[in-house]
């Protein structure tokens, strides 16, 4: 059965089971009377200051019955949403329980178990579908809403819907009680909040949802900490609103904020742990992140910048994901670069130093050329550099022959102690088997990649093959 | 709280169970385990040597010695590093910790314990375990399980159903 309270015996007197007497333990001249009475299951121990949440509960034949409300619902929040809920129908003590679940998440795509999802899915029934997303929806959060407010509220709220105007236009009745969702998380003290309107396969999109920042007061904007918002346009809070100020992790993907409102929103997060920004295309625009102290990752991708001035000094990880561009982030210990168009060595030993003076740790991942053998000369060297990993994806005449300018990083990584190097793999030709070659030599050989691609694609396609020569 | 005197014994928590077994683990492990032994030497400033005994007499020692053994286990593997292959292992030995062997009763008992001294991962991996026991499962066959009397009433139960039309109950 369960106990009744554990005690805590500091004092060490230990009466019941007839044990020795530790020692007294006296603070600030007077003993605490931690016990109270372990063999009855009628009185409640007490710390004077934390308490044990248990309250005394009749000895019965359930036991699962007289487990505290916060362990059914820790339990409840480990099934899905719907079978959570059908468990309303148990007993009348489990049938307000689900209702507190801290993780509150309402996916379009998991809620509709009971529906008959049609095969192809023309406008019209996008729109059943949409309808029926919406009554759902509003129907667990009616449910949700009348739990107790000294329960567990949604601390974490995830919305996630495809919302496309253009190819539905019916999407459009989302938008009110989207709001409405939004009114219920800052009702239920939300402090993690995820809008997730992003259709499969997006690569652009022009109609978003406005986030309505003017349905939280400075108490709901302080309390988040966490925001995840993809196909959503947001404003900067307006000046003086103390914007979020205690924000943790800020995620956004498809969001139209231009550079300006970026670091107006960014000014306000003295808290941002992670910053991540994703297909928000900021034409024509800077990213600066303003003195971040806490921040430590950094994701950019994709985003149109054309410059990247970071003063972070805490920050660890940068993942970049575009054009090489002029870039300062003089603080940053580890990064990886994955510049997705035509990195030049020069560029990667001269201006990259510059940009990031103190980096450890770093992984490049570009497109090169390396038409001749250069060693570009630097005058600021990557000092502090440890461990280098470059994945380079060599094209262009004469590269193979011209691998050796890679040297150029030792030089210009003058404490580096690791080196890893991924070349590209080989390249291959179907498969087209040759059922009679026997022999094959290779003269002048000097083990370049062509050579290895050709000898490999021989051997590999002639079964019959008895002698494979190599001559250098 | 004030530092205590270094001294060259590491000081234990003792847990004791029905029957007056005693099990042990260092301070320190409780420290990261427990929630109540936390708030406890918290609010204690000076101990000097004493033990801290949590006295679980209605609890049997099987359960007890499991959850101090679980402790011990979450403590050690905190101070190892993190890896995916540590993330397995770790997957791997609660899986064997709440084996075939442990019967309902056990479990029951064992979650008793945990919330008894407040040790939060062991009541999260036993609450997984509920929810993996009665997922998937029909209303009656849960009572069943968990031991639930039905107590609504057919209007209590129509009522309940027209709240949550969005599934079938």
């Amino acid at each position: 059965m369960l106990t009744a309270n554990p005690l805590l015996y500091i004092c060490g007197r230990s009466i019941q089971l007839g044990q020795q007497i530790i020692t007294d333990l006296v603070v600030n001249n007077q003993q605490y009377p931690l016990a109270v009475n372990i063999m009855s299951t009628s009185k409640r121990a007490k710390l004077s200051h934390g308490t044990s949440n248990l309250a005394t509960k009749q000895q019965s034949e359930d036991p699962f019955e007289n487990l505290p409300q916060d362990v059914i619902c820790s339990i409840l929040s480990k099934l899905p949403l719907d079978e959570a809920a059908r468990t309303s129908t148990l007993s009348t003590k489990w049938r307000h329980t689900w209702k507190s679940r801290p993780k509150l998440r309402i996916d379009g795509a998991t809620m509709f178990y009971c529906v008959d999802i049609p095969a192809d899915i023309t406008t019209n029934n996008q729109e059943l579908y949409t309808q029926g997303f919406i009554q759902a929806a509003n129907a667990i959060l009616d449910q949700c809403s009348s739990a107790s407010s000294t329960t567990a509220a949604a601390e974490e709220f995830t919305v996630k819907y495809p919302f496309d105007i253009i190819k539905y236009p019916s999407d459009s009745m989302l938008v009110g009680h989207l709001d409405n969702w939004v009114r219920f998380a800052v009702s239920a003290r939300t402090r993690s909040l995820a809008i997730d309107l992003e259709p499969e396969g997006l690569k652009c999109c022009e109609c978003r949802y406005s986030f309505p920042l003017e349905l939280f007061d400075e108490q709901s904007l302080s309390r988040l900490e966490a925001i995840r918002l993809s196909v959503v346009s947001l404003r900067a809070p307006p000046p003086g609103s103390g914007g979020f100020p205690n924000i943790k992790s800020l995620d956004l993907r498809f969001v139209d904020l231009s550079s300006d409102d970026l670091q107006l929103v960014l000014s306000g997060c003295f808290r941002l742990e992670r910053l991540s920004i994703v297909s928000c295309h900021m034409h024509d625009g800077e990213l600066r992140v303003p003195p971040a102290p806490c921040l430590r990752y950094l994701l950019v991708a994709n985003s149109s910048v054309n410059k990247i001035q970071l003063i972070a000094g805490n920050l660890t990880t940068f993942v970049y994901d575009g054009p090489m561009v002029p870039l300062e982030a003089l603080e940053l210990r580890h990064a990886e670069l994955d510049f997705s168009s035509l990195l030049t060595l020069e560029d990667a030993i001269t201006e990259l130093p510059k940009a990031i003076p103190h980096a450890q740790n770093l992984h490049l991942i570009a497109p090169m050329t390396l038409e001749e053998l250069h060693l570009p000369e630097c005058a600021i060297k990557f000092a502090h550099l440890k461990h280098l990993e470059l994945t380079l994806c060599l094209y262009g005449p004469g590269c193979e022959n011209n691998l050796l300018s890679l040297a150029s990083f030792l030089k210009a990584a003058p404490l580096l102690e690791g080196l890893y190097i991924n070349l590209p793999a080989l390249r291959s030709l179907p498969p087209c088997p040759h059922g009679h070659l026997k022999r094959l030599r290779i003269g002048g050989f000097c083990g370049t990649l062509g050579e290895i691609e050709l000898a490999a694609h021989v051997a590999d396609n002639s079964p019959r093959l008895e002698s494979l020569v190599i001559d250098p | 709280m004030a530092a205590a005197p270094s001294g060259s014994r590491t000081r234990m928590v003792t847990l004791i169970s029905k029957g007056g077994r005693n099990f042990k683990m260092p301070e320190a492990v409780a420290l990261v385990s427990s929630r109540s032994c936390r708030e406890a030497l918290d609010y204690i400033e000076y101990r000097g040597n004493n033990t801290m005994m949590i006295k679980l007499l209605d609890i049997d020692p099987k359960p007890v010695s499991m959850l101090v053994n679980f402790c011990n286990h979450m403590a050690a593997a905190a101070t190892s590093a993190a890896s995916d292959d540590a993330a397995q292992r770790m997957r791997e030995w609660e899986e064997r910790f709440l084996g075939d062997d442990v019967d309902q009763a056990l479990l029951y008992d064992l979650l008793s314990a945990a919330i008894s001294i407040q040790a939060d991962g062991l009541i999260d991996l036993v609450c997984k375990r509920v929810a993996h026991m009665i997922k998937g499962k029909t209303p009656q066959e849960i009572r069943t399980i968990l031991g639930i009397q039905d107590d609504l009433t057919p209007d209590q139960r129509d009522e309940i159903r027209t709240d949550n039309s969005w599934i079938d109950i």
